[in-house]
């Protein structure tokens, strides 16, 4: 399956991340592909937000593995707490309303133009899990990040993301969410969703179906 | 085994540091929180250059062959038996787990036989503490501006341990944008002082790159935007054929790196009334930061201080350093010492 988005400014790339970010969990793998520039941090800085991660996620080029330990169940528990008491939907609400999406389905059949608004949060999600950040821009051997274990973070109770993850393809789990990011300069970027299992489906259409309200006209 | 007593012995307070959270394996032996006894750094930048970057096999491979190495060299250059120490300080995080972990467990190892305490040091510490090594005297409240490959930080320091973080990077560090703008242009690593030295042949005022200054009064950093507007100069330029120079674009980028971390600073500086800054990491042995930030220091009653370039860059020394005023505090880490890779300044 397939799913397109396009983004007309950094900002629009946090949001498309924010919106991932409330349906990703422990065991996902995310492959963010795209040149210098392109907005894979941006993107991972959404997603960060939209997990409700206690620190800003920041490029991991030169750590190479950034971990967030236990920034997410503390917060999650906290915003969960508050939504459930209703205090800050009103908040994530007008921040998400005014976003306008296009999204296009692999068949290329344009949805109607997407009024965004909170409906719902998941409530069944895991709050343990932690999140994982890497970046393999510096790597030029697969067996470097072998060595270092990357493997090792395909876990139940992880979320990978992984910026520049060609080096590793060989040892990438089949069922991942793979992005991908066209578009250079001041040009708009085009992001190509896409992902082999069923189970993506459903998730996708969570998505749509948890987050984003299509509005009548 | 109590702690309480201050240890010195007729060679006086004697802490070894241990530093091996990146690419550099290094220790050195520091007397009374200023004499360097020995400083050794077995530097795996010859191995990295050929990759572009610190490849972490390569570094936690190279930290384990050269660990003992390294730590034997420091102690026999500093003429004292492991009996003799205060302390062993070791970084514990931020960094690479596998090249921490070379470190830490090293650390611990020799602490528990030689029956000395074992210390646990913040990297981020370390690099703001190599400063106490050259100026003891340093009076709190002060300003550290600590910007790395890894990190960009403005800190607010009020007293040893007791610091507030008040900006910090939203999306890349400072000497990364270097590391990456430095890449594409060709120069090779590391960026920082390759940029610097295609900068001296260039233009400053060639391109106008943005100054991400974010939102009113704030003191984050962005870096993320700048690397991006560079990156779209060449493209353009590729397009219609043009060859931009090299030496006018490092230049360019840098001046606007430095424009924005000097900016910071001084907002840093008339939101808290402290005038006295010191800078850290491995940028802060850029020329012209220290001096445009010298300059500015200057004319607002100020001060700037910072370590010699050999201390800026990951050391044994700054490691020692951090170690010995939390010796002086009793702060000392439990035999089960971890390693942090994504430590906190706290």
């Amino acid at each position: 399956m397939e799913w397109h988005y396009t983004s007309y400014s950094p900002e629009d790339t946090r949001k498309l991340g924010l919106a991932l970010g409330r349906v990703l969990r422990g065991g996902d793998v995310v492959c963010l592909r795209g040149g210098l520039g392109a907005g894979k941090t941006a993107l991972a800085q959404g997603i960060g937000e939209g997990l409700g991660l206690e620190v800003p996620v920041t490029s991991p080029t030169f750590t190479l593995i950034q971990e967030y330990n236990d920034c997410i169940a503390e917060d999650r528990r906290k915003r969960n707490r508050r939504e459930n008491e209703g205090e800050d939907r009103i908040e994530a609400r007008s921040e998400l309303v005014q976003l306008k999406l296009n999204i296009e389905t692999s068949v290329g059949e344009p949805l109607p133009l997407a009024e965004v608004g909170v409906s719902r949060l998941d409530e069944d999600r895991s709050e343990n899990f932690k999140v994982v950040h890497m970046d393999f821009y510096r790597l030029t051997q697969p067996q470097e990040a072998e060595v270092i274990g990357v493997s090792d973070f395909f876990q139940e109770d992880i979320l990978v993301l992984i910026e520049w993850p060609d080096i590793i393809e060989d040892i990438l789990p089949a069922e991942r969410l793979d992005i991908r990011i066209e578009g250079d300069g001041e040009e708009p970027r085009r992001f190509t969703l896409s992902a082999d299992s069923e189970e993506w489906v459903g998730r996708w259409q969570d998505l749509r179906g948890g987050i984003y309200e299509v509005s009548g006209n | 085994m109590s702690y309480g007593e201050i240890k010195q012995s007729d060679a006086g307070l004697l802490i070894l540091g241990i530093e091996t959270s990146c690419d550099e394996t290094a220790a050195a032996v520091l007397k009374n929180g200023t004499e360097l006894l020995s400083h050794v750094i077995s530097s795996q930048i010859t191995t990295h250059q050929k990759y572009g970057g610190v490849v972490p096999e390569i570094a936690s491979r190279e930290h384990l062959l050269h660990f003992q190495q390294v730590v034997e060299k420091a102690m026999a250059g500093a003429k004292v038996d492991y009996g003799d120490l205060a302390a062993i300080a070791v970084t514990y995080g931020p960094g690479l787990v596998g090249s921490l972990l070379v470190g830490v467990a090293g650390a611990k190892a020799i602490a528990y036989a030689a029956g000395v305490p074992l210390i646990g040091v913040n990297h981020l510490e370390a690099h703001i503490y190599a400063n106490f090594l050259v100026h003891p005297h340093l009076v709190f409240p002060c300003l550290a501006l600590l910007v790395s490959g890894g990190h960009t930080h403005l800190i607010l320091l009020r007293g040893h341990g007791d610091y507030e973080v008040l900006g910090r990077t939203r999306d890349d560090a400072a000497g990364e944008a270097l590391d990456k703008v430095a890449r594409t242009l060709g120069l090779g690593y590391p960026g920082g002082p390759q940029v610097q030295k295609a900068a001296a042949a260039g233009n400053a005022a060639a391109f106008d790159f943005p100054r991400a200054m974010l939102e009113p009064g704030s003191l984050d950093f962005s870096f993320s935007g700048m690397k991006s507007a560079v990156l779209n100069a060449l493209n353009t330029a590729r397009m219609k054929g043009i060859n931009l120079g090299v030496p006018d674009l490092a230049a360019s980028f840098q001046q606007a790196v430095v424009d924005v971390l000097v900016r910071k600073t001084l907002l840093a500086v008339e939101q808290t009334g402290v005038t006295h800054v010191l800078l850290a990491g491995g940028v802060a042995a850029n020329d012209l930061l220290r001096k445009t930030l010298t300059q500015e220091l200057k004319e607002r009653e100020g001060r700037l201080f910072f370590p010699p370039p050999h201390l800026c860059t990951d050391n044994g020394a700054m490691v020692a350093s951090a170690g010995y005023h939390r010796y002086l505090a009793r702060d000392f880490a439990p035999w089960t010492l971890n390693a942090v890779p994504g430590l906190n300044l706290t």
